[in-house]
C-alpha cells in the first residue's frame, strides 16, 4: 500500500530520531558502575520510569496478535485482563517496593542479585540466570521479526523484512551500548507515547470511516450480529473458566512482575519511593489505555468484517486500513498505514532494547562475573558489558533473520516460566525460615511443572504457570522445615538492611 | 508500635483481603453461564469495578498513612556512593 520511498523515509527518519534521543540521554549522564549502566542505579525519575516500564512491557502484540486476539477472544477476554491489571499496585506495594528498599541499601544489578543476597546460594544464581535468560533473550529476536514483518506488510512486500531487521538492530545497538538503561529508558518514553498515540489514531480513523464516529453503533452491531463476542468463553473459546483465572494470574505475576526486564524497572531503577508510588498508581491506567485501544480495534473489526480466520485477524489493522478505510479515504489510509508501521516498530524496539539490556546484565554479571568468578576492574567490566550487548544483539539479529521454531516455543511460555520464581521472592522477603536448598529445589521443580503443564498435560494455554507457581510455593514451605537454615548473620544483614531502609524512607 | 503503625497494618490486611475477595468473586467457577452475554457484563461490572475501587482507595489510604521522609529522599538522591554489591 505504501510506496517503498515512503516506508524508507519514514523508517530512516524515525530511527534517527530514536537514536538521537538515546544518544542525548547517554551524553547527559555519568556511568560510574555497571549497576548504573544496567539498571540506572535508582536514578530514573517517575515519568520516565512509568513509560519505560509500560513500553518495555508492551510488545508487538499490541499491533499484531492483540487486536486479532480480541476479535477472536471477545469482550470477556478484555474483562479477564481488567481483572489482573489493578493487581500491579498490590504486588508492587507488598513485594517490589521492599526489593526497591533492599536495593537502595544493598546495590543490586541483576534480578538474581536480590535472591542471592538473601540465600547466598551459587546454585540458585545459576538456576535463576538460566531461567531469566531463557525468558528474555528469545524475545529480542521475536520482536525484531515482527518489526520487519510490519514493514513488509505496510509496503505490500516492496521492502524486505530482513532489511528492516538489520536497521532496527543497528539503531538499537548504538544507543543501548552507549547509554545503557538511561538511554533505553528515555527512548522507551519517546517510543511509548509514539505507539500509544498511533494506536488511538488508528482507532479514531477507523471509527470515523466505519461508523461515522459512533462507538454505540459499532457496539450495537456486534451485540446484534455476534452476540457471543460478549459472553464467556468468547467466539473462539479463548476464555473458559480455567483460562479466566490462569491467564490473568500469569499476567499479574509472570508478565508484569517477574519477566526480568520489568523486574528491574519495578524494583531497581526508580529514583525514590515517590517514583515507586507513581509507578503503582499510573501503570494500571496506562495498561488499560493500551488494552482498551487494542480491544476496540478488535470490536470495530468484528463489527465491519466478521468471520475472518486466525491468520487474517493477526494482521487485522493493515487489513482494515486497506479494505475498509482506503476506499472511503485513501489519504487517511496512507497516514494510518504509516502509523501502523511506525507503531509496530516503536512498540517492538522498546521491548527488544529492554530485553537486550537485561540479557546482557545476566550474561556479564551473573554468568561471567559471579558464576565463573572473573575478576575485573571498572573499565574492563564496562568493556565486557558492552561487548556482551553487542554479541547478544548480533546473535538476536541472526536468529531474527532466520527464526528457528524454538524461539516461538520459548516466548510462548516465557511468562509462565518465571512464575515459580515469585513464591521464592516472597519467601525471601517475608520468611526468615526459607532456606537456600528449598529455594533451589522449588524453582527447579516449579519450572519442570510449567514444562509439564505445556508439553505433557497440554493445558498451558489455560493455566500457564499457575501449577508451577503452586508447586514452588508448597515446596518452599515444606522443604524449608527439613533443610539447613541460612546463616543467621546473613539473615540479620539482609533483614537489617530492609529495616534500615524502612526507617530511613518512612516517617512512621 | 504506634497507633499509626497499627492502623496501617490493619489497613494493609483489609486491603489485601478485599482485593483477594473481589478477584475470587470475579473467578466464581461456572458463573456466568457460557453464552449469556448480559450476565457476563453484569458479573464483570459487579466484581471488576469494586476491585479497581478497592485497589485505588487502599493505595491512596496507605500512602497517606505512611508518609515518606522527603529529607531522606533528597539526601539519597544526592549520594553517589560506592555500590555495596561491588564491595561484597
Amino acid at each position: 500500500m505504501l510506496g517503498s520511498a515512503t516506508v524508507w523515509i519514514t523508517l530512516i527518519a524515525y530511527s534517527l530520531l530514536v537514536a538521537a534521543v538515546g544518544i542525548y540521554a547517554w551524553k547527559n549522564q555519568q556511568i560510574k558502575t555497571t549497576r548504573n549502566y544496567y539498571t540506572g542505579k535508582g536514578s530514573i525519575g517517575s515519568l520516565v520510569l512509568v513509560m519505560t516500564y509500560i513500553a518495555s512491557l508492551m510488545s508487538t502484540w499490541v499491533f499484531f496478535a492483540g487486536p486479532g486476539g480480541y476479535y477472536r477472544g471477545g469482550f470477556t477476554f478484555y474483562l479477564s485482563e481488567l481483572s489482573y491489571i489493578p493487581l500491579f499496585p498490590v504486588v508492587a506495594y507488598f513485594v517490589m517496593n521492599k526489593v526497591w528498599m533492599l536495593n537502595s541499601e544493598r546495590g543490586y544489578t541483576t534480578p538474581a542479585d536480590a535472591y542471592d543476597d538473601r540465600f547466598r546460594s551459587p546454585a540458585l544464581r545459576v538456576v535463576l540466570a538460566i531461567v531469566f535468560l531463557a525468558a528474555s533473550f528469545p524475545y529480542v529476536a521475536s520482536v525484531l521479526v515482527a518489526g520487519g514483518r510490519a514493514a513488509a506488510v505496510a509496503s505490500g512486500g516492496v521492502i524486505e523484512a530482513n532489511t528492516v531487521i538489520v536497521i532496527m538492530t543497528a539503531i538499537m545497538l548504538v544507543y543501548v551500548i552507549l547509554g545503557g538503561m538511561r538511554s533505553v529508558a528515555w527512548t522507551d518514553t519517546f517510543q511509548g507515547w509514539t505507539f500509544i498515540l498511533l494506536l488511538w489514531a488508528i482507532i479514531v480513523g477507523t471509527l470515523y470511516i466505519g461508523f461515522g464516529g459512533s462507538l454505540t453503533t459499532a457496539v450495537a452491531g456486534v451485540w446484534q450480529n455476534t452476540n457471543e463476542w460478549f459472553s464467556y468463553p468468547g467466539p473462539d473459546y479463548w476464555v473458559p473458566y480455567a483460562a479466566r483465572l490462569g491467564y490473568p494470574l500469569s499476567c499479574a505475576i509472570g508478565w508484569t512482575i517477574m519477566l526480568p526486564h520489568v523486574f528491574v524497572r519495578a524494583a531497581y531503577s526508580g529514583q525514590d519511593l515517590i517514583s515507586q508510588r507513581k509507578l503503582m498508581a499510573y501503570v494500571p491506567v496506562l495498561q488499560t489505555l493500551v488494552w482498551t485501544g487494542t480491544m476496540l480495534i478488535g470490536l470495530l473489526a468484528i463489527s465491519m468484517v466478521p468471520g475472518l480466520g486466525g491468520e487474517e485477524t493477526e494482521l487485522i489493522i493493515p487489513f482494515l486500513i486497506e479494505q475498509v478505510i482506503s476506499p472511503a479515504g485513501p489519504h487517511l489510509a496512507v497516514i494510518l498505514m504509516v502509523g501502523f508501521f511506525i507503531g509496530a516498530v516503536a512498540v517492538g524496539m522498546s521491548t527488544a532494547n529492554s530485553f537486550l539490556l537485561v540479557s546482557g546484565s545476566i550474561v556479564s554479571e551473573d554468568i561471567v562475573e559471579k558464576i565463573f568468578k572473573v575478576k575485573m576492574n571498572y573499565d574492563k567490566k564496562m568493556m565486557v558489558a558492552r561487548i556482551v550487548i553487542l554479541i547478544l544483539g548480533i546473535g538476536s539479529m541472526i536468529l531474527a533473520l532466520n527464526p528457528p521454531e524454538l524461539i516461538w516455543t520459548l516466548i510462548m511460555f516465557a511468562i509462565a516460566l518465571v512464575m515459580p520464581l515469585f513464591p521464592v521472592l516472597v519467601g525471601a522477603i517475608y520468611w526468615r525460615k526459607a532456606t537456600p536448598m528449598a529455594a533451589v529445589i522449588s524453582v527447579v521443580v516449579g519450572v519442570i511443572t510449567v514444562l509439564f503443564t505445556y508439553f505433557v498435560w497440554n493445558i498451558g494455554w489455560m493455566w500457564y504457570g499457575t501449577f508451577g507457581m503452586l508447586a514452588s510455593a508448597v515446596l518452599l514451605v515444606v522443604l524449608s522445615y527439613v533443610t539447613p537454615e541460612t546463616d543467621p548473620e546473613v539473615l540479620d544483614e539482609f533483614y537489617g538492611a530492609l529495616e534500615n531502609a524502612e526507617k530511613k524512607y518512612y516517617k512512621n | 508500635m504506634s497507633n499509626n503503625s497499627k492502623l496501617r497494618k490493619v489497613t494493609e490486611k483489609w486491603w489485601l483481603a478485599l482485593v483477594v475477595l473481589f478477584y475470587l468473586l470475579y473467578n466464581i467457577p461456572y458463573y456466568p453461564e457460557y453464552g449469556d452475554s448480559t450476565a457476563a457484563l453484569w458479573h464483570g461490572a459487579l466484581t471488576l469495578i469494586p476491585l479497581w475501587i478497592v485497589v485505588y482507595v487502599g493505595l491512596f489510604r496507605l500512602s497517606s498513612l505512611r508518609q515518606l521522609d522527603e529529607d531522606a529522599i533528597c539526601r539519597e538522591f544526592n549520594d553517589e556512593g560506592e555500590d555495596i554489591n561491588d564491595v561484597r
